[in-house]
């Protein structure tokens, strides 16, 4: 079985989303995991990676300022209320990033507008890995029809754009929150359901779970306490990495209007709202947009790390 | 291989239902009945009626969703509720511009992609690596309407060197849309590109060649290269069902008329048979296109084509 | 070995690329056949006579020869997206403007003075009851496919707009229409109107051809005006030419576009960059770009279109009219036409558009203040912070007015829930019999008369013994007395009772608070100068038929 899937083909449409993360989980979970020891030689490794312990500052910057950002401003005062007469203001000592076309400080509304984003990227991602990873262990653990009639489920979600998928999963069930997480949470479960169900495939035939399987340990004990942790690391790196993604395809829906309702100051929304002013103020798209940027660009850096942490092959 | 081919053909058939049957399940279960959204404030409850019928609105769901597979099956994608226009029609329409436009992300991406890739791997670990994979990262990191409206502010609005907006200026008109979108499909293929070049770089023949005294640069050239298209055929696979519909947001900045925008206008006007009709067209290019890929993959690495030809294709063995 | 699998790997790729490119311009061409799905024979012929017209026009656009002065091919960017070429199919404003080139009505609003002036009738008659109108029409007038069009026509375009829940509100006075001859035909009504015949003005009361109509399933498309669709991609572009059948006289364009950019900045920049020659609307921020260019040329037209809150006037809480009044209070209409149309627009406080007739000089608006919106709050049968209410919109600039609305509200104890809807949801929303929505930010742009406003703005009828709200109707709002007024004001024949009458009516509405009207503002329309021949119009239906463009 393991020799197999070294050398089976990796057809493209049942591939995850990073070609290389498809061909180093074959090889990375093809190698027992060991628990402990293994996550502290994971955190020696990460931290000789320069980008990773950037990326990681970064985002316990941002984390800070999204927990300190309800301390730091009144919602009701500083970041939603109008003042048409500042509107429309360029950067300055009072406004640092300048004020919107409500006349509310950008400043305020992006730093707050990281709640927003982590908040929506996260749960995104939760709702994707529990769905997907409880799916995929299970068409791995299971096999035969379930698994089949699984992996064509994962088939089909990845041949629709995953931007559409989302535009018409919000569409249908009305703007929120909650149903924007949820939108893009259904648009990123196949690569879970793959990862899973690729990690569960490699240890299933393991000597050690035969032995728990020889004295009787019931099937879903096995599952979760020794088939799971030892398919962990494709699936946190795949989170990882999917958090960032998840974050931009919220702002894409919020661009098009499909969002965060008003006046919540997410990213998205923001620079929807600011596009239309982009020639005397790009400040107001400058700016959210660059959240955005250093957000994604902290969660790649850290899941590229951990990538190269968790590969075997790259230990010298 | 041929047996391959039309199992994978026969595949399409309840891919394409599914995806038929989900769409129409989504569109339907939006709040409201959608026969409101196209009749008049003035119509009466006649007219309701009539105009559901017309537009297949009556009956279940589950007896739409019949009635629609019934037309698929001829070819038939249904009407517009809007346009009352056949929406095979307007989907063939669209459809170039976006095959445009994705060809000319691609190239760019490419260009982006393959340098970043090599200087990467052939300098692992050092600066060059870093700075090449930041770069890559920093592409798969921006939301791409946003480079595209900096894209516009400074080249059409500053500088004045390419339209803002539209498709008639030929080349000139896809250069911006092209960079905006092939900037984040460069991450994944510089990513690609870079691991599979390490892959090489540490193989037996390598070694041997650089002992043999060929010149770095020229194993590079000869032998690396070669093997690093795979995954970059592999990434082109993965990425077209995004391409194709994930320019969505490019086509919006834009205005470039193309299936994203088609079908985001159509979700926006309910009109399901749009929807419904155009995601599958999309569902089959992808699949078709995938299928491309895997025969490619088989010319390009002889030890997949023979496993075919030994074994034949399980389908369900796949990972 | 290696090396020939290598190269067919590389030609392989390529040829994907390729062929992704290379189909493209074979499937482009593609989009010039004729939409339709099956056209008739006679369209086939003239496509491609269109087609071989095409190819000429643009060859001289690019060699302006001497005799034209005129530029051949006028490029209009525009905001909405044309939905339908069914004249009697929607009543949005974005389809109407397509009709006003391709077809005609039998009269027509002249723009400027309010009057009716001759369309395809060049002249009618009234009888002295105010009961009967007869039309004449030219023996030579044809559809753009030379089909001749005749009084039989007028009878089937009457007949079908009977049919039309778009259009019978136009024609409900209709009972009969006669054909006489070929050339003229009568139109009985039940009541006499002041207004019948604005409404047969407008474009959805556009004349079609029978025979092309039943004969073919697109034939609404193809009118007598003087020009003809071209090709139409939907949620792109459409295209007319000159049609070769027009009976007036020949209008200075070759072919018009009428191509769709969403985005209000890109717009702007196209006319700059000299992709398009007309465009609407664009921002109000952006319009110093406009006056700032030598080459462009900025008009401003005061519009018909009013915006205003729609309060659904039997929701629990709605249905107080002192809470009705306490919102009216508290409606900053000042700051949302600076934040909407950026300060360039109207404050509106009256119950039907601005200029029409009837409008009440001394009437008492509803100023913004908020301590006289508590007091009225305090006059209902409610508390502060009783009531919460959600309101439904479409787009950013409404949002925004929104967002004051709700700070607002806030102050005096009602809670506001912002909710931005698609349009179509919105649509779907309140043509549901349903009624689920308590406010909707609205606009309603006509000059079709003030009976037809106040008709569709307030109006109601009775049906099975109760009262039914008419369609456009979105205060729900459901009283005899007024459509009695209505009723007794349209058919007065005396021009000065008849201004008094909608005076009462205007201060009956200002009692009972049914929406909040909000602002009427500018239609503004970027031009490349030496743009000429159109006839701009305040309901956003510009006439484009004699539009040019000297070289």
């Amino acid at each position: 079985m393991e020799k197999d899937l070294k050398k089976m083909p990796t057809p493209a449409a049942s591939s995850t989303e990073s070609a290389s993360l498809s061909t180093t989980q074959a090889r990375l979970v093809s190698k027992t995991f060991k628990k402990r020891s293994t996550w502290a030689s994971v955190w020696r490794q990460l931290r000789k990676n320069k980008g990773a312990i950037a990326g990681l500052v970064l985002l316990i910057i941002i984390i800070g300022v999204a927990l300190a950002a309800p301390i730091i401003f009144d919602y009701n005062t500083d970041i939603i209320q109008n003042n048409i007469r500042e509107r429309r203001q360029p950067p300055s000592a009072d406004h640092w990033f300048g004020t919107d076309e409500m006349g509310r400080d950008i400043f305020a509304r992006v730093c707050y507008g990281a709640r927003y984003s982590l908040a929506v990227g996260v749960v995104a991602v939760l709702f994707a890995l529990v769905f997907g990873v409880t799916f995929g262990a299970a068409a791995g653990y299971i096999g035969g029809a379930f698994e089949n009639i699984m992996m064509r489920l994962c088939d089909i979600l990845s041949s629709i754009p995953s931007v559409l998928m989302a535009i018409a999963v919000v569409s249908a069930l009305g703007k929120s929150t909650l149903n924007l997480m949820i939108a893009v949470g259904v648009a990123s479960t196949a690569p879970f359901i793959r990862v899973a169900r690729a990690a569960v495939l490699t240890v299933r035939n393991e000597e050690y779970i035969e032995a728990a399987r020889a004295i009787a340990v019931p099937e879903w004990k096995i599952v979760v306490t020794h088939i799971l942790p030892n398919s962990l690391s494709p699936i946190i790196v795949q989170a990882t990495l999917r958090v960032g993604s998840a974050i931009i395809s919220a702002a894409q829906l919020s661009f098009l209007g499909l969002g965060v309702p008003a006046p919540a100051p997410e990213w998205g929304s923001m620079l929807s709202a600011g596009r239309i002013f982009i020639r005397d103020h790009s400040y107001m798209t400058l700016f959210p947009g660059l959240a955005i940027m250093v957000t994604v660009l902290s969660l790649n850096l850290i899941g590229d790390g951990l990538r190269d942490a968790l590969d075997p092959r790259l230990k010298s | 291989m041929s047996r391959y081919i039309v199992e994978r053909l026969l595949m399409l058939i309840p891919v394409l239902l599914s995806v038929a049957f989900i769409i129409f399940a989504i569109m339907n279960a939006a709040e409201g009945d959608p026969v409101y959204s196209v009749v008049s404030a003035d119509a009466t409850q006649e007219q309701i009626e009539a105009a559901r019928i017309e537009l297949g609105l009556d009956g279940t769901l589950i007896q739409r969703y019949f009635r629609y597979v019934g037309g698929m099956i001829k070819g038939d994608l249904g009407t517009s509720y809007v346009s009352k226009r056949d929406v095979m029609q307007t989907y063939m329409m669209r459809l170039p511009n976006t095959l445009k436009l994705a060809a000319a992300s691609m190239v760019v991406a490419l260009v982006i992609s393959i340098p970043l890739g090599i200087i990467a791997a052939v300098n692992q670990n050092s600066i060059r690596d870093a700075v090449s994979m930041v770069l890559a990262l920093l592409g798969l990191s921006m939301p791409n309407f946003w480079l595209g409206l900096l894209l516009i502010l400074l080249f059409s609005l500053r500088l004045g060197w390419f339209p803002s907006a539209g498709y008639e200026d030929g080349l000139r008109s896809i250069i911006l849309p092209a960079i905006t979108n092939g900037t984040g499909l460069a991450a994944f293929m510089t990513r690609a590109t870079r691991s599979s070049m390490l892959d090489v770089v540490r193989q037996d023949f390598l070694r041997t060649a650089r002992a043999k005294g060929v010149t770095e640069r020229k194993v590079i050239r000869k032998h690396a290269l070669r093997n690093a298209l795979i995954p970059i055929i592999t990434v082109f696979g993965v990425q077209f069902s995004n391409v194709l519909g994930g320019s969505v947001l490019v086509e919006t900045v834009f205005a470039w008329p193309g299936v994203g925008r088609l079908v985001v206008d159509a979700i926006e006007q309910r009109d399901i048979p749009t929807v419904t009709g155009a995601l599958v067209m999309t569902t089959m290019l992808v699949t078709i296109t995938n299928l491309l890929i895997d025969i490619v993959y088989a010319y390009v690495d002889p030890r997949i084509k023979s496993q075919y030809a030994k074994k034949g294709f399980k389908l369900w063995k796949r990972t | 070995m290696t090396k020939v699998r290598t190269v067919l790997a590389i030609l392989l790729c390529m040829s994907i690329m390729l062929g992704v490119l290379g189909c493209s311009p074979s499937s482009t061409n593609e989009t010039d056949v004729p939409t339709d799905a099956q056209p008739t024979d006679a369209e086939v012929e003239q496509e491609e006579e269109q087609a071989t017209d095409d190819a000429d026009a643009e060859v001289e656009s690019e060699t302006p020869d001497a005799s034209g002065e005129y530029k051949d091919r006028i490029i209009i960017g525009v905001a909405n997206d044309i939905t339908t070429l069914d004249p009697q199919g929607s009543n949005t404003d974005a389809n109407m403007m397509a009709f006003t080139l391709t077809h005609e009505t039998l009269v027509e609003v002249d723009p400027e003075t309010n009057e009716i002036i001759p369309g395809m009738a060049k002249e009618w008659t009234m009888s002295d009851d105010g009961l009967e109108f007869t039309f004449a029409i030219p023996e030579n007038v044809a559809f753009s496919d030379g089909t001749p069009c005749t009084a039989n026509d007028i009878k089937f375009t009457f007949d079908r707009a009977k049919d039309s829940s778009f259009t019978k509100a136009k024609v409900e006075l209709v009972t009969e229409v006669e054909v006489i001859d070929d050339t003229h035909a009568k139109v009985v009504i039940s009541k006499p109107s002041q207004d019948f015949l604005m409404l047969l003005a407008h474009q959805s009361m556009s004349i079609l051809s029978e025979d092309l109509v039943n004969d073919d399933e697109f034939g609404y498309q193809i009118g007598t005006g003087p020009y003809a669709v071209e090709e139409w991609t939907p949620g792109d572009q459409i295209s007319f030419v000159k049609s070769e059948h027009f009976y007036g006289e020949e209008p200075p364009t070759q072919k018009i576009v009428f191509r769709l950019i969403k985005e209000e900045s890109s717009r702007l920049i196209a006319l700059q960059t000299g992709e398009i020659e007309v465009c609407i609307d664009p921002l109000t921020t952006d319009l110093t770009y406009i006056e700032e260019d030598e080459d462009l040329e900025l008009v401003k037209i005061p519009n018909f279109v009013m915006l205003y809150l729609a309060i659904n006037n039997e929701r629990e809480g709605l249905d107080d009219v002192n809470v009705r009044k306490a919102i009216a209070h508290a409606t900053d209409k000042a700051s949302m036409i600076e934040i909407g149309y950026n300060g360039e627009g109207f404050v509106h406080d009256h119950w039907i558009n601005r200029d029409q007739f009837g409008w009440y000089d001394d009437l008492q608006p509803y100023e913004y203040d908020i301590e006289k919106a508590k007091e009225a709050l305090a006059n209902s049968a409610y508390e502060p912070g009783d009531l919460s209410f959600r309101v439904i919109y479409n787009d950013t600039a409404k949002e925004n007015m929104a967002l004051i609305l709700k700070e607002d509200l806030a102050k005096i104890g009602i809670e506001l829930e912002l909710i931005k809807l698609e349009t179509a949801a919105l649509k779907g929303i309140l043509n549901d019999a349903a009624l689920d929505y308590d406010f909707c930010l609205y606009q309603f742009t006509d000059n079709l008369g003030t009976d037809y406003t106040l008709r569709n703005q307030y109006g109601s009828f009775e049906q099975d013994g109760k009262l039914v709200k008419n369609g456009s109707n979105r205060a729900n709002m459901k009283d005899a007395e007024f459509n009695r007024m209505i009723d007794e004001a349209l058919v007065e024949l005396d021009v000065e009772k008849r201004e008094a009458m909608y005076n009462d009516i205007e201060v009956y509405l200002n009692e009972i608070v049914p929406i909040i009207p909000i602002a009427t503002s500018y239609i503004n329309v970027g031009i490349k100068e030496g743009l000429g021949g159109v006839r701009w119009n305040g309901t956003a239906k510009h006439d484009y038929r004699y539009v040019f463009l000297e070289q």
